[in-house]
């Protein structure tokens, strides 16, 4: 390395209806506790999220299930067609384990189980992109 | 989390390549070597020994060439002599003469010579022991014989006397020539068989070199080999005790969904049925769990085998961790549940996916000791929960509302026994209970004993629900003695608490003694009116004038208890508004609610509870009215604001908006309060104005 601070390198979007949630993520995004990561839009539900992804081009999304209008697998089908490279963390409540895996079948990469602590969500966004924690 | 497993290459593959294959480059650089060494000498020397037999066989040519050299020249001289045709004799001479002496001369300095068979060949000088003697003093005696015979041919004829001088010379010299060609013949053969001895030698040591180095690399092979193998052996036995002896069942899942080569010997003992190498492993499955739970443990193992989701973070979505499974119970004495765990973990070879390592283990007993531990926790906290609520509430109060409170639950549970002929007694019973219930957990609020409140919410929660289907069958009321009894264990355990800290605190300081009546009502008042006011985000303040308070009768202290309940939960749900609103309405922040009882009259009593909130607003009832669909719009337009204020007594109505909490919007309270001041023959009236105040006035005889 020149020295060089790099920061914020990669775009992040947070898909939850529940602002409580998405305030949550936000925050431990600014914990640095998930470096070189700066959020560029959250959206309340599916249809939003397709929007705001083509217009802010996330590297990373951290994505609800349940959702109104448009749900998260939907969602995450349109999110890899319109950015294939795009990685997407599946947060949800662990009700139904068959819907989480339908979402990783539809191109998700990973899944942390709501309720999940700072740690646990900084150390799946640090896998996600292939760091080490 | 688990890191995916990598398949440790065998100790000697793990060196470099060059130092692996050593012995077979330079084993095979040598047999390469040997070859080409004996291919060269026998080339070089195959060609020397070619060269040997054309000598050889020129100088046996060299010595009959002598002798014909003499007979020809003879037959020349008895030719001339008797006058007989020469020619033939002569041309033959020449011939003879010219072949042996260029024979002769390529001998000693070698060059080209016509071959036996005419065609031309090559002869090397001859050396030194090996005929070269032969040769010179051979030329010493045929280069004067030549010269006498080239006198003797002239252009036309003969020379006699030449003639007669060479057969002369030829007769004397004839045999010395002849022995010294013949010297030649032996001397060059013994060169040639000694080459030729030494073409078998250089074969045979070539050939044996080689075979001695084939040898040695099938030994060193074989050695290797055996090494190898030994390797395989040992790892194969240890590999073998692995699974024998570990606890939990391993086995390899191959990307087919069967069962590898190998498993531990601990699987068909946890999975409590046969297991072998190659049965499908869904099909294992599919015994012991649901279609819907094996759907998605195959769509998990095709994840994982996909490999393009992060192992690490799909752990939680595996569906066979903890799976709960029916099996025959190891005594035989019927089934019993077990739990298991399946971790299933990547194995890769060469950076990619071979198989998963599946890991099961019997968790039984975890579960079922984290399960005992949760309860015990559950029932020390309620324990403790239930003694501290009840330490914090006067005895002679608590031992009151028990007393009543279980009397009331055995009144309904009387009711609940009664046997309904339909529908509409069914409504009326509910209707009764939830007013009964709804008023136990207003006083238990007011006492602060939160569990039981909790517990009467839950059980108005499900009356609420029945009270708003507009039939009720008798299965409906099958759920309605299960929260009675809750009520009643609950009761009698806070019974047993209450009882032991009685026995103690008489054991202690001596009998306690009761306290004032009115000044304990202020205080649970004031209590409930936090606790709420707590919930709702707003500040209220009790007023309580309660000094006339004991001067009551039993019944009426009863009754007048509960309707000051239920008017200061109204107040501070409905009345009292957030600090903001009243900021903005010149209000202090501080809601403030007066509940007071003073004499009026002879032998009569006014009660008072005031708020200084929103005031009753008719619009709004009105529009609760409509929304709970018991009245049109045109009916509710037609009532005046008065009666419109006085369909709060109505039971049913609310205008709390959203679900119900415990501490409104359950459309029950005034109609209680109506209910049980009737029951006193007491007079209610109301007087409000909206955004100043809310006060119900209560006169009773005392």
């Amino acid at each position: 390395m020149s020295g060089a601070i790099v920061k914020n390198d990669m775009k992040l979007m947070i898909v939850d209806d529940s602002n409580i949630i998405r305030g949550r993520i936000a925050r431990v995004v600014e914990t640095g506790k998930i470096p070189d990561v700066s959020v560029v839009g959250m959206a309340r539900n599916g249809s939003e999220a397709l929007r705001l992804c083509q217009e802010r081009q996330p590297d990373l999304v951290t994505m609800d299930l349940t959702m109104p209008e448009m749900d998260g697998i939907v969602c995450t089908e349109g999110l890899v067609q319109i950015k294939p490279d795009v990685r997407i963390l599946v947060v949800s409540a662990l009700r139904d384990k068959a819907t989480a895996l339908e979402a990783l079948q539809k191109g998700a990469l990973g899944f942390v189980c709501k309720p999940f602590t700072d740690d646990q969500l900084a150390g799946a966004l640090n896998e996600l992109m292939e760091r080490q924690t | 989390m688990k890191k995916e497993k990598r398949s440790s290459p065998d100790a000697p593959a793990a060196r470099g390549g060059w130092s692996r294959y050593r012995t077979i480059v330079i084993s095979v650089g040598l047999f390469l070597v040997f070859d080409l060494g004996v291919l060269i000498l026998n080339f070089t020397l195959s060609s020397q020994i070619e060269a040997d037999a054309v000598a050889v066989n020129l100088a046996g040519r060299q010595r009959m060439l002598s002798q014909r050299t003499v007979k020809t020249l003879l037959l020349t001289q008895d030719a001339w002599r008797n006058e007989l045709d020469t020619k033939p004799p002569l041309e033959e001479l020449k011939l003879t003469v010219l072949l042996f002496d260029s024979t002769l001369h390529a001998f000693d300095r070698g060059g080209q010579v016509t071959g036996a068979d005419g065609k031309p060949a090559m002869l090397a000088a001859a050396q030194p022991g090996s005929g070269r003697e032969a040769v010179t003093q051979g030329l010493a005696l045929w280069v004067p014989y030549k010269q006498l015979i080239d006198t003797a041919i002239l252009e036309d004829g003969l020379d006699g006397v030449a003639l007669g001088q060479a057969v002369d010379y030829g007769r004397a010299n004839n045999l010395a020539l002849l022995k010294l060609m013949n010297d030649l013949t032996v001397a060059l053969e013994k060169g040639a068989a000694a080459r030729a001895e030494d073409l078998r030698l250089i074969q045979v040591g070539g050939i044996s070199l080689a075979l001695i180095n084939f040898v040695i690399i099938l030994f060193h092979f074989i050695r290797k080999l055996g090494e190898s193998d030994r390797h395989i052996e040992a790892a194969r036995r240890e590999t073998v005790e692995i699974l024998d002896t570990v606890n939990e069942g391993l086995f390899l899942l191959g990307p087919d969904g069967r069962i590898g080569g190998q498993l531990s010997a601990s699987l068909p003992r946890i999975l409590r049925r046969a297991v072998k190498p190659g049965d499908d492993f869904f099909a294992l499955l599919k015994d012991m769990v649901s279609e819907s739970t094996l759907r998605t443990a195959r769509g998990y193992v095709e994840l994982l085998f996909a490999g393009r989701v992060k192992e690490n973070l799909v752990g939680d979505l595996n569906p066979l961790n903890r799976l709960e499974i029916q099996v025959e119970s190891a005594t035989g004495s019927g089934r019993e549940t077990r739990y298991l765990d399946f971790q299933i973990n990547r194995v890769l070879a060469d950076g990619m996916i071979s198989h998963l390592l599946v890991t099961v283990s019997d968790i039984t007993d975890m579960v079922q000791l984290q399960e005992a531990l949760e309860a015990a926790k559950h029932r020390a906290g309620s324990e403790v929960g239930l003694l501290m609520s009840a330490l914090s509430v006067h005895p002679a109060e608590l031992a009151g509302f028990l007393h009543k409170t279980e009397a009331e639950l055995l009144r309904i549970n009387e009711q609940l026994k009664q046997k309904h002929a339909g529908p509409v007694q069914h409504q009326q019973t509910v209707q009764g209970v939830f007013r009964s219930i709804h008023a136990i957990k207003g006083e238990a609020a007011a006492l602060g004993l939160e569990s039981v409140e909790l517990l009467a919410h839950d059980f108005e929660q499900t009356l609420s629900t029945l009270r708003e289907r507009n039939s009720i069958a008798g299965d409906d009321m099958l759920s309605l003695p299960v929260h009675l009894n809750r009520l009643f264990e609950h009761l009698s355990l806070m019974k047993g608490i209450v009882d032991r800290v009685a026995g103690l605190q008489g054991a202690m300081v001596g009998a306690g003694q009761p306290g004032d009546a009115g000044e304990s009502l202020a205080r649970d008042l004031q209590k409930l009116a936090d606790r709420i006011a707590q919930v709702q985000q707003k500040h209220v303040r009790v007023e309580a004038e309660l000094g006339e308070f004991a001067r009551l009768p039993e019944a009426a202290r009863s009754v007048l208890k509960d309707v000051a309940i239920q008017l200061v939960r109204n107040a501070v749900y409905h009345g009292i508004e957030p600090p903001n609103d009243r900021v903005h309405a010149a209000k202090p922040e501080h809601g403030s609610i007066r509940v007071a009882l003073h004499p009026s009259g002879t032998g009569m009593f006014e009660f008072i509870v005031r708020d200084d909130g929103r005031g009753l607003q008719p619009q709004r009832i009105r529009e609760a009215l409509i929304a709970s669909g018991r009245y049109r719009l045109e009916d509710v337009s037609a009532l005046d604001e008065r009666t419109v204020v006085m369909k709060i007594f109505e039971p049913g109505f609310s205008t709390a908006s959203g679900d119900a909490d415990r501490d409104a919007g359950r459309g029950v309270g005034l109609d209680v309060v109506k209910e049980r001041l009737a029951g006193l023959r007491a007079q209610l009236k109301v007087a409000t104005q909206p955004g100043r105040f809310t006060e119900f006035r209560i006169q009773l005889a005392a």
